[in-house]
């Protein structure tokens, strides 16, 4: 039972946390470091009045507390996250939180790699939301996030750095049975990348930021319908520097209505119309808003409108059928298109055991224009699930096939599969294994496919645990301050300029063992080793990491003693490049309080 | 520095505690004819059992803080032996506690790791003569018989492989006098009787709502010559004689006072009158043998005196009313004063 303590009549406190007093050491290559000091975190709760009119939660922490595992013990941090609600459940609720990081280990991640490439830096945001709910009134929800960070990976010389602001505006109301709700969103992304991570031979700067208008309105119709509007506005500017410098800006408009009834229990129809320009505007601001770096060509005007009806009937309890027809005009880069899409699917839920085990869904559909059948595409799935003596065996193959319009047609595709198998092996051990992996199947640019293959297994005994993996991956990517981030699924490559797109590949194999003894004892010993490599067309990368870390807690009553050790080997640069490496180990103690 | 620094942190934080006012208990309960029902007390874990802490172990206390304290989790049963230690049953925690107020001591039995004979839902509990302690284990299907410290002693019901040999047992009376062991079978709507030797002599009962019919039959009570089953989807308490001939029962339906929609735990106190704890509701009800309602304690809350999913039910030879009460994860103590007994024990 947690103490509390009260000041005057309205305020309560809660504190709690740990004290602790710790021996670091570093070797940074070859330059070793000693110290001694003191470590800490804390967490205090509150309210003022009532926790309904104030609430508040601090939490600070110094020294060696660190929230990332894998790399856990690299560096000494010092933080803090705070959160403060106001009015809440009135008809006026607000929040504010604040987060504060410095000297956080983290990681540069590399896509389905389990093993990124390890780095350090500071980190802090800032979000204030506010809410009007009043009954009768349109409901408005106004919040603004600020987000600022910085991050050296170990063995670069280089800093990245990334600031955001976002303002978002949104409200709803609902009058003589319309629903209507609309919105403004303004975005900031600036971003400065250090010039070993692409490996450009200036650092690069772009800066981005957008603003989209939105209204929506709906209203229920007759048969069980509803039709909706909407009008959405996407503007947004531009600005990269590297050896070269480019801006460019833009403006999207969408328009769209939907009307559905069904005029049958088991039918629904509906008729829709679409319009929207330039409409690939919208590509490149749905990638930058992740921090990516991409220099996108400039896009002359698109026009696109789309009109169609779609109707879906459920034959059996388990079968349904969907078909639409639709008409499409394109106009891009000077050029018109025009097309007719008949499209249908089927989909079938096979809940009965198929063959002991198996079940599968699938869905087609058909498009084709004047000029006859132009692609079939689908989604796929076949799952199994079976008890094999005393294994628990599942696996899942899917495939799926997606049509973009985009310049009229453009194909992609992709297959995954997954399989575990399970089974206890005795009395509270346990063995577990698993297999998956991903691959993109047919694409309209050379030398752009990704996958990733993952293998890995587990065994628990009692309180202890051995595990173990190994993984690959390799694909297109493009940079951002935290990491590696793919190329989003169905966004053609080609609307990039050559050199935005990065390639990359990864191995990574690594393993943990840990445990608790006697209820007091927690250990953790890992390794890890990861090998990969990014190539765009200036300059290849190579990257090696290994990671060695060992940690260890001792609990009497409420003393804690600590002990960690991490030694990581890092190269990133040029082939060839020299590692850098980093050891850092300290033992300590400390006790845990409730104060008030 | 820094060691006296982080000592003198909880004397400071224990000040604060101490000036947390103590709940106020229940008033008595005044009954008809100068009888009376008061709230004891209550006890949840280790810590309530412990004598007064000497210097040293204030000081070690200080320094590095106070021990864990096992607590309970999600008691559901309980027995006091003749020692007056109060055995509870928890599945949440997977094992049996012992409170020995009387000696300030403490133990907690588990069967963790031992293969087939490993005790996995500790359910109902009940003691013997010599103070062994039998607990019924619903899962595993057997039950598990200890010696008074805690060790293992055997498990009854175990078959050939490690299986146990009842569906699910969850209540059990152990009759040393008349050497019978009484196990409800819940699955099997049946109780069983059995030696001490753990051979099953007879089978009471059939699924149904008649006479010795039950439907999913929970805890059972034998006392003098009768044995009392929880009949819990019948929603009645059966009476039964020895030979598992039908004699009455108590209880009907409903969402009224003298009504039972979960019964749980019951008790025979010193005058033969029936305690039944009702799940639900968050109270015990006491009825006469003819099924009257007498009167009822406990409400549903999280205070003194109130219940949060009570279960199980125990009175001892001092008409102590031990309930379980499980949500709150406490064992509540009442104590019922009847009518003055004359020199042969009988009511005056």
């Amino acid at each position: 039972m947690a103490a509390q303590l009260q000041v005057g009549e309205d305020w309560n406190f809660n504190l709690n946390g740990n004290l602790g007093y710790s021996y670091n050491g570093s070797i940074d290559n070859g330059v070793s470091g000693h110290s001694m000091g003191f470590t800490g975190d804390a967490t205090l709760k509150g309210s003022y009045y009532n926790p309904n009119f104030l609430n508040f939660s601090v939490q600070p922490y110094y020294g060696r507390v660190q929230s990332n595992t894998l790399f856990g013990s690299l560096s000494n941090s010092t933080g803090v996250t705070a959160t403060a609600n106001l009015f809440s459940g009135s008809r006026f609720p607000g929040s504010i939180s604040y987060g504060r990081g410095q000297n956080v280990s983290s990681e540069f991640g590399i896509p389905a790699s389990d093993i990124g490439l390890a780095q350090h830096g500071d980190a802090q945001n800032l979000a204030i939301n506010w809410s009007e709910i009043v009954p009768g009134l349109p409901t408005l929800n106004a919040s603004y996030l600020i987000g600022d960070e910085t991050s050296t990976i170990y063995g670069t010389q280089g800093q990245s750095s990334q600031n955001n602001r976002t303002l978002s505006l949104l409200s709803t109301y609902k009058i003589d049975g319309f629903l209507i709700n609309g919105g403004y969103m303004h975005r900031n992304v600036n971003t400065d990348l250090a010039e070993i991570i692409n490996g450009s031979p200036l650092p690069v700067q772009a800066s981005n930021s957008s603003n989209t208008y939105q209204v929506n309105a709906s209203h229920a119709l007759p048969m069980s319908g509803s039709a909706s509007f909407g009008w959405n506005r996407n503007s947004y500017g531009y600005d990269y520097r590297d050896s070269y410098s480019t801006s460019n800006s833009g403006v999207s408009d969408g328009l769209n209505g939907t009307v559905t009834v069904r005029p049958a229990a088991k039918l629904s129809v509906s008729g829709f119309a679409n319009y929207s320009d330039n409409l690939l505007g919208a590509v490149p601001e749905q990638i930058l808003n992740s921090g990516t770096v991409i220099n996108a060509p400039g896009l002359r005007s698109f026009k696109n409108t789309l009109e169609g009806v779609d109707a879906y009937y459920q034959l059996l309890s388990n079968l349904s059928v969907h078909g639409n027809v639709a008409h499409q005009n394109q106009e891009f880069l000077g050029h018109s298109y025009s097309s007719t899409i008949y499209g249908g699917s089927a989909n079938y839920n096979l809940n009965k055991r198929f063959l002991g085990s198996l079940s599968f869904s699938l869905a087609l559909f058909e498009v084709a224009n004047q000029l006859g059948n132009q692609v079939l595409g689908g989604v796929a799935n076949v799952n199994f699930d079976r008890k094999i003596d005393r294994w628990d065996v599942n696996a899942n193959f899917s495939y799926s096939q997606n049509v973009q319009t985009i310049v009229l047609v453009y194909t992609t595709s992709s297959y995954g599969w997954v399989a575990n198998a399970r089974r206890q092996l005795g009395n509270r051990m346990y063995f577990a294994a698993g297999y998956g992996g991903s691959h993109s199947g047919l694409t309209n640019e050379a030398g752009l496919t990704s996958g990733s293959h993952r293998w890995s297994g587990t065994f628990l005994w009692k309180n202890y645990n051995v595990n173990g993996f190994y993984s690959f991956s390799n694909g297109a990517a493009a940079f951002t301050p935290t990491g590696l981030v793919s190329v989003p699924v169905g966004v053609p490559p080609s609307l990039f300029a050559p050199g935005s797109v990065i390639l990359y590949n990864s191995k990574a194999v690594g393993g943990n063992v840990g445990g608790v003894f006697m209820h007091r004892l927690t250990f953790s010993l890992g390794y890890g080793d990861s090998r990969g490599s990014t190539v765009d067309p200036l300059i290849s990368t190579v990257t090696q990491t290994q990671l060695y870390n060992a940690v260890m807690q001792y609990r009497l009553r409420k003393i804690f003693l600590n002990a960690g050790y991490t030694r990581l080997r890092q190269a990133v640069g040029t082939p060839g490049v020299a590692p850098v490496v980093v050891t850092s180990y300290f033992i300590g103690f400390s006790r845990w309080f409730d104060f008030f | 520095m820094c060691i006296g620094l982080l000592l003198a942190a909880p004397v400071w934080a224990s000040k604060e505690k101490k000036q947390k006012a103590a709940e106020p208990a229940p008033p008595d309960l005044l009954l008809e004819g100068g009888r009376r029902l008061s709230y004891e007390r209550s006890f949840s874990s280790e810590k309530e059992v412990e004598g007064k802490r000497g210097f040293f172990k204030k000081l070690v206390d200080i320094a590095i803080g106070e021990p864990d304290h096992p607590h309970l989790v999600r008691p559901y049963s309980i027995a006091v032996d003749s020692r007056g230690r109060a055995i509870v049953t928890d599945p949440g925690a997977n094992g049996i506690h012992i409170f020995d107020f009387e000696n300030h001591k403490y133990k907690f039995i588990e069967r963790r790791d031992k293969g087939r004979e490993s005790m996995r839902t500790p359910q109902c509990v009940a003691v013997d003569a010599q103070d062994n302690i039998y607990v019924s284990d619903s899962t595993a299907g057997k039950i598990f018989v200890f010696e008074p410290a805690g060790k293992f002693k055997r498990a009854i019901g175990s078959l050939k492989g490690g299986e146990g040999y009842f569906k699910r047992p969850t209540g059990i009376a152990v009759d040393s006098a008349a050497q019978r062991i009484y196990i409800t079978d819940t699955l099997r709507d049946k109780v069983f009787v059995l030696d001490m030797d753990g051979a099953i002599l007879q089978s009471i009962g059939k699924r149904g709502n008649g006479p010795v019919e039950f439907n999913l039959p929970t805890e059972v009570v034998a006392r003098d010559q009768d044995l009392f089953v929880v009949d819990a989807m019948n929603f009645r308490v059966q009476f039964l004689n020895r030979s598992g001939g039908f004699e009455t029962e108590v209880g009907r339906v409903g969402d009224s006072s003298g009504a039972m929609f979960r019964p749980k735990g019951i008790a025979v106190d010193s005058e033969g009158h029936l305690y039944v704890v009702d799940g639900l509701w968050g109270v015990v009800q006491i009825f006469d043998r003819d099924g009257q309602l007498l009167y009822y304690f406990g409400a549903h809350g999280t205070g003194l005196g109130e219940f949060q999913l009570p279960a199980g039910l125990f009175i001892d030879h001092e008409d102590r009313i031990f309930v379980v009460d499980s949500y709150n994860r406490r064992v509540q103590v009442f104590r019922y004063f009847g009518l003055p007994k004359t020199a042969q024990g009988r009511p005056q």
